[in-house]
């Protein structure tokens, strides 16, 4: 695939200038994949400058659009990107940098270069157009000492740590203090070993491994978001028939659909969308009369009259379409005839009734263990739900933040026939 | 064991709800329904307003006839789909249906009165016939009104 991401040998460094991601080889030519969402566009090459192709490069970071290339005996040089362009090589006057055998992780936070080392001081240098500061010692707490610690990035004024097991601690830079550390909420990052890379684009952190598969995380607050595949190696194609707009936006059900396809590393492409919405379209459609708990490959003339609108829909592809209401009333419902896959959502639906939906299109089931020591007058009494997951049975609209799909759906959704290659 | 307000919102929170599950909950769940369906959410109003038809209860024509007055459409197609279950349906609340200004429960009100004939009701069917903006509406109003005894 043309948009792996620094999966070759010889790629040495990876670093971010705005939302390009950098990647250096150890023959100094520099490559650049342009970050969109969750999208990494093609690789292209830098014109201009090698770069970071002296066996005694130490460390690469950035600092504004500059390359800063560290040697071993901390000599500091520049390169400023322009562009697809990689500028000459300077050497930055004043201090050295990160020389010391201990010196473990260098990055970037405005204006200052900070060096962490093996026992935790934090150095820092304040840069000043081409010159490097004196050093000076951070006060506060010690950072990045843990054997471990594997990765160090920025996201704005945080110091973040990343560890062996997928654990990801902060500390707020202040000035020059150190705050305390602290541990973030959500999703465990970069714990594979085959993990090879870690850079910030953004809010995204985004780990590259060895294959050249990437993975991101939006890192919002204190908390790192569910885990996307940068460049879903597969992915659905939708075919979206708006009949009636939805209370909670199609997009919201859309990117929330994507977020969480995006963790199996299946891509949801809008193939098309029709606008049916109109006065003199087939009114009697919009409140539709669906086949009771929607079993599969039963229909109501209804269900087969609305999914005979399938213009321009593909052999493999899915249809959504986005009805008023149902009868009976349901957010959503996952039958379809056997020549055509989809799905109806309703006006009622929650923001992730569309993603739902589609895991049953995809032969998705219903968690089990949400109705324990029911009554027999109700024995679905959703006594034990999960709102953790996405095919939870007692209600999409209880999901609080995004829901995760577990490994045997995954598999179930990358083996369906609906999956095609990107 | 009571029913409460949160067993019958546990039931209709769902995505694809089981009507027929959930109306084992039993006549104690009306009061609950009723709530539902004077209430803010949306959802819940048209999925309980559904529910209580297919409870096919005493009060269950009441709480229809509270839904048909509903202000939002969605409730309303709910409450006329669902007369359908009820064993016999009031040429009034028949009427409001009929007499609805959005076709979607104009659409549903024909189903039910296809199903469930009350009495009275010849000049509405009669109206949709021959002066409905939906054309499918109209064809719908004479094929009831050749069933009609």
């Amino acid at each position: 695939m043309s948009n792996r991401i620094a999966f070759n040998p010889q790629d040495r460094f990876v670093v971010c200038i705005g939302s390009t991601l950098i990647v250096t080889t150890r023959n100094g030519d520099t490559f650049g994949h342009d970050i969109t969402g969750h999208t990494a566009d093609r690789f292209f090459q830098f014109a201009g400058a090698k770069a970071a192709f002296n066996p005694g490069d130490r460390f690469v970071t950035t600092l504004g659009n500059t390359l800063i290339v560290i040697t071993q005996t901390g000599d500091v040089f520049g390169h400023d990107v322009s562009g697809r362009t990689i500028g000459p090589a300077f050497k930055f006057a004043g201090s050295k940098a990160a020389f010391n055998a201990v010196d473990r992780f260098v990055v970037t936070i405005g204006n200052l270069l900070i060096v962490t080392t093996q026992n935790g001081d934090v150095f820092g240098h304040e840069v000043s157009g081409r010159t490097i500061g004196a050093p000076f010692k951070f006060a506060g707490s010690k950072a990045a000492f843990n054997t471990v610690d594997r990765f160090v990035v920025t996201a704005g004024n945080t110091l973040i740590v990343t560890t062996q097991n997928g654990d990801v601690f902060g500390h707020d830079v202040s000035g020059h203090t150190i705050g305390p550390p602290f541990k973030f909420t959500g999703s465990r990052m970069a714990f594979n070993p085959q993990d090879r890379f870690v850079v910030m684009v953004g809010n995204t952190m985004i780990v590259t491994t060895q294959s050249g598969a990437a993975f991101g995380a939006d890192v919002v607050g204190r908390n790192i978001g569910a885990i996307f595949r940068l460049n879903p190696d597969l992915c659905i194609r939708l075919h979206l028939k708006v009949w009636t707009t939805p209370n909670i936006a199609i997009q919201t059900m859309l990117t929330n659909m994507q977020d969480l396809f995006g963790t199996a590393g299946i891509g949801v492409v809008v193939a098309s969308r029709e606008d049916l919405t109109g006065f003199n379209i087939k009114t009697a459609l919009r409140d539709l009369d669906v086949v009771p708990n929607c079993p599969g490959g039963q229909l109501t003339g209804e269900q087969v009259q609305l999914f005979n609108n399938r213009d321009n829909v593909g052999e493999f592809d899915v249809v959504v379409h986005f009805v008023r209401s149902t009868s009976p009333v349901l957010n959503g419902c996952a039958s379809h005839p056997a020549d055509v896959f989809g799905a109806v959502v309703t006006q009622v639906a929650s923001a992730w009734t569309l993603a739902h939906e589609i895991g049953h299109v995809m032969d998705l089931r219903h968690i089990g263990g949400e109705d324990t020591n029911c009554p027999a007058s109700t024995p679905n009494c959703c006594s034990t739900p999960n709102f953790s997951r996405l095919m939870t049975g007692c209600g999409t609209g209880n999901i609080a933040g995004t829901p995760i799909l577990i490994q045997g759906e995954i598999d179930t959704l990358r083996n369906n026939s609906r999956t095609r290659p990107s | 064991m009571a029913v409460t307000l949160q067993d019958v919102v546990r039931q209709l929170n769902r995505d694809e709800p089981d009507y027929v599950r959930a109306a084992q909950l039993g006549p104690e769940a009306l009061p609950h329904l009723r709530q539902l369906i004077e209430g803010d959410d949306l959802g819940l109003a048209a999925k309980a307003t559904y529910l209580a038809g297919i409870m096919n209860a005493d009060e269950s024509t009441r709480l229809l006839e509270i839904a048909a007055r509903h202000p939002d459409p969605v409730v309303r197609v709910a409450a006329a789909a669902s007369a359908r279950n009820l064993t016999r349906i009031t040429a009034s609340l028949a009427v409001t249906f009929l007499d609805d200004a959005d076709p979607g429960v104009r659409k549903w009100g024909l189903r039910t009165v296809e199903v469930n004939q009350p009495q009275g009701i010849k000049p509405n069917l009669e109206r949709i016939m021959k002066d409905d903006p939906d054309i499918g509406l109209r064809e719908r109003a004479r094929k009831v009104l050749e069933g009609m005894p």
